[in-house]
């Protein structure tokens, strides 16, 4: 009579969670040396790699150094703008903004009873779609909208193949350890 | 490196260094560091990587240590502050390869690892790395955590802030793509009578 073993995928419950294993194929683990032998050569094998994995990393030769105080690195020191390289672009900046500024100052008084836009929108008034579409055209985007244009590299994520173990996809857009994680 | 003998717990170290005692995160940085570079190491499979790495995690640790609210908790804390620490070296990596793409308008080429890196060393992470392209993100990092870098399944969920259940769903599948991973299983029986 042919001997009905556990499904071999089945097994790896045995070291995931044995309880989720259906109380038959527990005992039929117990009594049986062919799928206990199975589930053991697993075992062993994990056993190997997280043995290979501390023999196969080189010693580390230099000693964790501590900072006098414990101070958040500066913004300039994290994205490695060296001080000289940071001033000519922040007087750059700076000279944008003053072409800015004159260049979309207020209108003089003058011209500020001049409305360039009513004439526009009065123009199109026979025009009901249109006036509509115009007086929409700076309302916020409902919120929807927004989480359909929401930019996630979530799948840029995907391409982590060259370091042995990326990021989690659930949590890809947060980025970071969230919900239940410690707070880091 | 060789940790400071010592009868204080984790959590004893823990919470004296968070009352600003020196001593004692140096205590937890000589027991921890070993540990954490070659978690590092086995995704970075770099060594001067890691070695910045591994400052950094301590570094973060002590900025944070105020933070923690259960100190005997210390060690899966800080393995959670070395996974982000290695999710911000690939971000960081990764906007680098993308100007340097622009720039030289050359095709991205993955880092090699280290030249020095044993040929049986290489081997064994090339095998590993295999593996880790058949599994999906998340179980690549519960796998690595459990079996590589020899956590418990409940530190494994308290690091990644997932329930045991989840993490246990997860390590079934990836142990199934282990099983059928031959070429790896085959090594490593080799290696082990090596």
């Amino acid at each position: 009579m042919k001997e009905n073993h556990v499904d071999p995928r089945r097994l790896a419950w045995m070291i995931a969670d044995p309880d989720r294993l259906d109380p038959g194929e527990t005992r039929h683990i117990a009594q049986c040396p062919q799928c206990r032998a199975r589930v053991h050569e697993l075992e062993e094998d994990l056993a190997r790699l997280s043995l290979a994995a501390r023999r196969h990393v080189p010693d580390v030769t230099v000693r964790v150094r501590l900072p006098a105080t414990a101070t958040r690195p500066r913004v300039r020191d994290r994205f490695n703008l060296p001080v000289l390289a940071s001033a000519p672009a922040l007087a750059l900046a700076a000279a944008l903004v003053l072409v800015l500024t004159v260049v979309f100052r207020p209108v003089g008084p003058g011209l500020q009873d001049v409305n360039t836009v009513a004439p526009a929108l009065s123009a199109y008034a026979p025009d009901p779609e249109m006036a509509e579409a115009l007086s929409l055209a700076d309302a916020d985007l409902p919120g929807e909208y927004l989480d359909m244009v929401d930019i996630t590299d979530g799948d840029s994520f995907q391409e982590f193949f060259e370091f042995a173990a990326p990021l989690p996809e659930e949590d890809l857009t947060g980025g970071r350890l969230k919900k239940g994680g410690f707070p880091c | 490196m060789q940790a400071i003998p010592t009868r204080d717990t984790d959590g004893d170290l823990a919470r004296r260094a968070a009352q600003g005692d020196r001593m004692a995160f140096g205590v937890l940085a000589d027991r921890f560091s070993g540990r954490i570079f070659a978690m590092l190491y086995a995704r970075t499979r770099r060594r001067m990587d890691a070695e910045d790495l591994t400052q950094e995690v301590f570094i973060r640790a002590l900025e944070k240590l105020h933070r923690l609210r259960e100190p005997d908790r210390f060690g899966p804390w800080l393995f959670s502050i070395a996974v982000n620490a290695h999710r911000d070296h690939w971000r960081r990596k990764k906007a680098t390869e993308v100007f340097s793409l622009a720039w030289r308008k050359k095709s991205p080429v993955a880092s090699p690892p280290e030249a020095e890196e044993k040929v049986v060393s290489r081997q064994f992470w090339d095998r590993v790395h295999v593996l880790a392209k058949r599994l999906s993100a998340t179980e690549r990092e519960i796998f690595f955590l459990r079996f590589v870098d020899d956590l418990s399944i409940r530190e494994v969920a308290e690091i990644l802030g997932k329930s045991e259940s989840a993490v246990k769903t997860h390590l079934y599948r990836a142990l199934n793509k282990f099983r059928g991973e031959t070429s790896l299983r085959d090594w490593l029986k080799g290696d082990g009578e090596s």
